[in-house]
Formats: structure tokens, sequence, C-alpha cells
């Protein structure tokens, strides 16, 4: 072995020297500090390709393959969409009361969910944990779901309003309140304001889709270690952990919610 | 059938982000990065039940990606660089800056051909050897082993193209 045939070794594999190597540089000790810059170099390239993943990645892949899922549920089983309801808002009488909700929570799974047809509306309520108050009380995650319903149901004026602050600036005020911050305009957007659910100062924004409404409501305080996807009184939904709290989507069907996961993570970021 | 599913989460859970990272710098674009992996894990499920051998699990999700990316961008095949072969770096003194950022290293790492970035990914991402990332992309070893070099090699000769423009004044300064 010379210098070159090393220097070239090591370029291929710094972090690995066989015994070849090994003796060289024992008999070159000049040579070590070419070793050790060659690694430094390798690790700066090792945390250059390290780059930042987008937020939510992971359970939008879970969510498109739980629709690979109910359509494979479906071929199976013959089932008919037509069978499903069609209904847009959620009746007050069901959403005020928690006994009434017909609550199903599965971890990291839409199974069972399939069944639902295409509804008018689509709720995002997103649950941001990252100022939470001193007085925060966790929640489960039936709880949240619960109290997301029941706020829901008091504001559903709110699916038909149009008010959006007038600037980018107040917008992203709004979000950065609650620790998000808007990366690209979120389309459809007919309303954005402050919003309080089970006590806590929140976000609430509706989304204008081709078959209905989408909500989105951001209240700091509650934490979650995986995401969970419920249904509802009608409602299917998730609630999916981001970085320091939770965001819950809702729909009256899950490819209406995994849409609209798509497009709220495409937007927001949480910081 | 939950295993099934309990199987696909692991694998979504273990190498989602690194599938990520690995699209992202094959493709440039973080959209098309997050599309190609959706559609990596949607034939991975589709075809989960082929997957004999669990360990092979994270070697065939990357061929799955690498397949759709060429699907996605066979008409738009980057040009192979002409590559000095004489591109060792012969003293200490041309060696990259240890401090050069972050940020303009990915640029030149952006800039690298598929052919050299693919084996070093895999190497100082994935932490194959070289005869893993010789099967994975279907090369001999010697291949591998220069492409590797190579990469290298220009990443240096890039960076010493591109040095940092308070390198540039304190030169210029110690210069006068």
């Amino acid at each position: 072995m010379d210098d070159l045939q090393f220097k070239k070794q090591l370029e291929v594999t710094p972090l690995l020297l066989d015994d070849d190597m090994l003796a060289y540089v024992e008999a070159h000790p000049e040579l070590k500090k070419m070793v050790y810059k060659t690694r430094s170099f390798n690790s700066q390239i090792e945390r250059a390709l390290d780059i930042d993943v987008p937020e939510g990645l992971e359970a939008r892949i879970l969510l498109n393959q739980s629709y690979l899922v109910s359509e494979e549920a479906n071929a199976s089983h013959g089932f008919n969409e037509g069978e499903c309801a069609e209904s847009g808002a959620l009746p007050s009488s069901e959403a005020n009361s928690l006994s009434e909700v017909d609550l199903k929570i599965k971890t990291y799974s839409w199974w069972g969910l399939g069944g639902l047809a295409a509804s008018l509306m689509v709720g995002v309520i997103s649950f941001n944990l990252w100022k939470g108050p001193a007085d925060f009380t966790p929640l489960k995650a039936t709880d949240i779901v619960a109290h997301i319903i029941d706020h829901m149901a008091h504001d559903s004026e709110l699916m038909t309003a149009f008010k959006v602050p007038k600037t980018e600036n107040d917008l992203q005020k709004l979000f950065l309140a609650v620790g998000a911050s808007i990366e690209h305009p979120i389309e459809q957007m007919s309303y954005a304001g402050e919003c309080v659910v089970n006590g806590q100062k929140g976000l609430h924004i509706v989304l204008q889709e081709a078959q209905g409404p989408v909500t989105v409501i951001v209240i700091p305080g509650q934490q979650l270690t995986a995401l969970e996807a419920f249904q509802a009184s009608g409602y299917q939904g998730e609630l999916v952990p981001v970085k320091g709290g939770v965001v819950a989507i809702v729909a009256h069907n899950h490819e209406q919610v995994a849409q609209a996961h798509m497009r709220f993570f495409k937007a927001v970021k949480f910081v | 059938m939950h295993n099934k599913q309990d199987f696909f989460e692991k694998l979504v859970s273990a190498y989602a982000k690194d599938l990520y990272r690995y699209a992202y710098w094959l493709c440039k674009q973080p959209t098309v990065a997050e599309d190609l992996v959706q559609e990596t894990f949607a034939r991975a499920w589709k075809a989960i039940e082929n997957l004999k051998d669990e360990k092979a699990a994270k070697a065939w999700l990357i061929t799955i990606l690498r397949r759709e990316n060429a699907r996605m961008y066979e008409k738009y095949q980057p040009q192979l660089l002409e590559i000095d072969e004489s591109l060792v770096a012969e003293e200490v003194s041309h060696e990259p800056l240890p401090q050069l950022e972050k940020q303009q290293l990915q640029q030149f790492i952006m800039q690298l051909p598929n052919d050299y970035k693919e084996p070093m990914i895999l190497q100082i991402m994935w932490g194959y050897s070289g005869e893993e990332i010789a099967t994975q992309l279907d090369l001999k070893l010697a291949t591998v082993n220069t492409r590797l070099f190579r990469a290298r090699q220009q990443l240096k000769q890039m960076m010493l193209s591109h040095p940092k423009q308070e390198n540039l004044a304190s030169s210029k300064k110690g210069g006068q």
C-alpha cells in the first residue's frame, strides 16, 4: 500500500479501516490527521443529508394505507356507498351529549371505518399542546373527541361563515399563538379565528371543500403518544400527535379525512 | 390481518423518514419526494405478502422507491458530469473547512449526479457496506467504490471552488 492507495480507500470507507490500512497508518502517523479530517468531512455530509422530514408524514402514509384497506374491504364485501348517510352538520342534540356519542377509537387504524359514505362536511380540529395553561388537565383521546364534537355543535354556524384575517401577518399570528406556522397558503379557507374548547383558547378554521365545509380548531393543552382514529356521532376523524401537540381531523368519511390531513399538514408546520 | 397491519406500521415507523430523505436527494423536490414515499408504501402494502424475510424489508423498500423514481423521471434523467480522474486531494491544506455550512454542503450534494449520490446516501445514511450497495444498486463492488470515492471528491472539489465568503475575505486580508 502507498499513500495514494491509502487515500483512495479512506475516501471510499472513511469509517472502516481494514488491517492493511491500520498497519499503514501506524507506520505513517502523519496520516492520522488525514483520517480525522476525512471522517470529519463524512460527518458533515451525514448532517447535511439529514434533512427535515415533513410534519405528519408517517400519519399520512398510514391514512393512505387505510384508504387502500377500505378499498380492499369494500371490494371484498360488495360495499354500497349509497347505504350511508349523507347528512352534513351534526345535530346539536347528538353532539351536546357525550352519552349519545357513539365513540370508537383505535390507534393507527381505520378498520371498520370503510363503510361510511361521502358526506357534505369535514371537520379538521387541531389541538395544539404547545402552550397549555398552567392549570391544564390532560384529557383522554375519547374526552378530546367529545369536546371537539361539542365545540363543533356549538359553533356550527362557522361552517358557512366567511371571515378570515385581512393580512397574512394577522393569520400567521393566529397560528403562532398556538405553536404553528403557515408555510403555504391554506386553500379554500373561509374562516379563521380564535375559539375556546373545554376552557382552553385555540384556533378555529373552516375550509370549504367541494363536498362541504372543513373545520380546523387549534387548542393548546393536550397530548397524545400515537395517532388515534375515531368515529363519533356520524363523524370520522383522527387525532394526530405533532411536535408539542396533537392535530385532530374530523369528517364523515375517511377519504375526506385523509385529504384534509394532507392539505392541512402541507400548509401548516408545528414549530 | 392485524399482523400484516402491525408489520406495515413498523415499516412506516422504521423507514418512512429515511426513505423521504433518500427520495428528496434523488428528486430534489419535497413534494415529489413525499409522493414517492407515499407511492412506495402503497405498493409495499399491496405486495407485503411477497416479503418473505423481514430483514430484507429495508432493501425491498429502497428498490420500490428507486423504481418509482425511475418511472417518474425516466424522461428527465440527469446527465452525468465528466469527472477528472485525478481529483484526489493531494494536500491536507486542500481539505474542506470543517466549519463549512450545512446549507452550502446540501447545495453541493444536490448537484451531485444520482449515480454518485445514491451509493453515498446508502453508505452514510443507511449504513450499507460496499457489498450491500452493490447488491442494492445492481453494480459491481469496484464500481460502487469508484462512485463513493468520486462522490466525496466532487463534493470537495465543489467546496474548494466555492469557498465561503468569510474565508475569501480572510485570505484576501492575509495576502495584503
